[in-house]
């Protein structure tokens, strides 16, 4: 009886962290389209409802997704797992943008003293640094080393 | 004897006042700082400001149709924009009691957003103080600069009257100009003492403390482009708290049980909405209306600020052709050619309305370029105000 209990409660205990790895990898993959979307508006000045629109879905995306960790400690270990098992280089590439590239969002998103784009938009280098905070030693060394990811903070 | 203690008394009766006052330097970011950082969940604090807007828009009112310099250098009082004060934004809901409204988890977001849009009504108000402050004390100088000047063409004129080559009672008529602007002085100077008092209040000084308002620089403008609506209107839409309140309210309105009554303040014209499950469609028709309200706000603010921006160039280089004007006239007269004084007169008018309609400009410029920075929650609007994470936490 024991065993049946102990058994059940690993299987249970693998399927909800699966569950969390199987949102996580899902989120990955949505921020990967808006990545897409982005891409294909960011040049496209000045800036209009369209542009204004799929800048912020992607970079609030990646805002909720940090609040997700900060808030909820159970996606956190999910998150890291999740990284180990895929190649990092790929992942932030795929997902993530160059400092660069945002620098330029963020000249095109003023006009005189004004900022006229989404607030996520701006906060991008302090999300990407929380989300950085959020992975354990071995992931944060290799975030340093990888250039897609350390060239996006 | 008993006299001499009293001459003492009184000696240092007024020491001691004089000992008391004290002024102290501030500057616009201060006053945003310090108005930011004000809990305004008790009403009554909130409402302090409101009222200091309300007492000084009267005395506003009041007194500047009635300056003399106005007449008599022939400026413009049109438009009223630079005299007056700032109406909020848009009507934004205000719950009556904050820690009431804390209780009703669905409606924390929307009594975060009114925080939102009450703290930066505040802090957009204090800066328009300032900013008529600012304004009145350009105006006080001009009007001592005009004063001067007609001092001079009063001793010119009673010269030339005395020897024989002006109409006897010229000089007369400049001098009862120069009582007049002097009574300008003497009332532009109580009210900038009362809008300093209300400055200081505002800010917490003791009674005894004077505020000394830095200037504000304006020389970037010459650089500034003429802006489009349509850069604006996604961000305007995407920030106000006015319109994110409502929607969180249509978002929750299924969930509610209970009734609850928000206040609607600010404009002075207090009205009251129910919200329950049938008035949902009520609040998405005033999300409609709020929407509609912003986008004409900004329509008219992209306006303005271009407007003033165009002028700008032109005002200043008109200031500067009218004090070349008054300057050559003056130099003539010293060196003794035939000037007349109703040249002089002209002249100085026709700079003091050029220099008074420049600055004028300048602080209307001022002023549109903050309510559009506070329409889109930029520059001091875009920080978290101080208690807002704090309005939630009997929730926790």
């Amino acid at each position: 009886m024991k065993i049946k209990l102990l058994t059940y409660c690993v299987c249970m205990f693998f399927l909800i962290s699966c569950k969390e790895e199987e949102e996580i990898q899902k989120k990955f993959q949505k921020i990967e389209g808006l990545k897409i979307a982005l891409q294909e508006e960011k040049d496209h000045t000045p800036y209009g409802q369209t542009q204004h629109e799929t800048l912020k879905a992607y970079f609030s995306e990646i805002n909720q997704m940090v609040l997700q960790l900060k808030n909820e400690e159970k996606y956190v270990n999910p998150l890291n797992s999740f990284i180990e098992k895929n190649n990092l280089e790929e992942l932030c590439s795929k997902t993530l943008i160059l400092k660069e590239t945002w620098e330029d969002i963020m000249q095109n998103c003023t006009r005189n003293r004004f900022f006229l784009c989404a607030e996520e938009v701006r906060s991008y280098p302090d999300i990407l640094l929380g989300f950085k905070n959020h992975l354990n030693a071995k992931n944060q060394e290799t975030f340093d080393k990888t250039p897609a990811c350390k060239d996006s903070l | 004897m008993n006299k001499i203690v009293k001459l003492l008394f009184l000696a240092f009766f007024l020491l001691s006042n004089i000992g008391f006052s004290e002024e102290r330097v501030i500057s616009l970011e201060e006053v945003a700082s310090t108005i930011g950082s004000i809990n305004y969940k008790i009403q009554e604090t909130a409402l302090e400001v409101y009222q200091a807007k309300e007492s000084i828009q009267v005395a506003r009112g009041n007194l500047f149709p009635k300056l003399n310099f106005f007449k008599i250098a022939a400026v413009s009082l049109q438009p009223m924009m630079a005299f007056a004060m700032v109406n909020d934004i848009a009507p934004f809901l205000l719950p009556k009691n904050w820690i009431a409204v804390e209780k009703q988890k669905v409606l924390y977001l929307t009594s975060q957003e009114s925080y939102r849009a009450l703290w930066a009504n505040e802090i957009m108000m204090a800066k328009a103080l300032y900013f008529n402050i600012l304004l009145d004390f350009s105006i006080l100088d001009h009007i001592e600069v005009n004063q001067k000047q007609f001092q001079e063409i009063l001793e010119i004129a009673k010269l030339r009257e005395e020897l024989g080559g002006l109409k006897p009672g010229s000089a007369r008529d400049v001098e009862i100009q120069i009582l007049a602007l002097k009574e300008d002085i003497r009332a532009l100077t109580v009210l900038i003492q009362e809008e300093l008092t209300f400055m200081s209040y505002l800010l917490g000084f003791p009674s005894s403390v004077e505020p000394v308002l830095t200037p504000v620089l304006l020389e970037e403008i010459e650089t500034f482009e003429p802006l489009g609506y349509s850069d604006f209107e996604f961000r305007v839409l995407d920030s106000a708290p006015e319109l994110r309140g409502l929607h969180h309210m249509v978002h929750v309105a299924d969930l509610l049980k209970k009734e609850v009554i928000f206040d609607f303040w600010g404009v002075g014209t207090p009205a009251s909405i129910r919200i329950e499950k049938s008035k949902k469609e009520v609040l998405k028709i005033q999300a409609q209306a709020t929407q509609e309200h912003l986008k004409r706000e900004l329509k008219i603010l992209i306006d303005q600020y271009n407007l003033n921006l165009e002028n700008y160039r032109d005002a200043k280089r008109r200031s500067e052709l009218s004090k070349i004007s008054l300057d050559q006239n003056f130099e003539r007269l010293t060196l003794g050619d035939d000037v007349t004084i109703r040249d002089l007169i002209e002249s100085s008018k026709n700079h003091i309305q050029a220099d008074t309609d420049f600055f004028r400009m300048q602080y209307e410029f001022l002023k549109s370029e903050d309510r559009l920075s506070r329409l889109i929650f930029y520059g001091d609007y875009d920080k978290k105000p101080a208690v807002l994470d704090h309005l939630g936490e009997t929730l926790k």
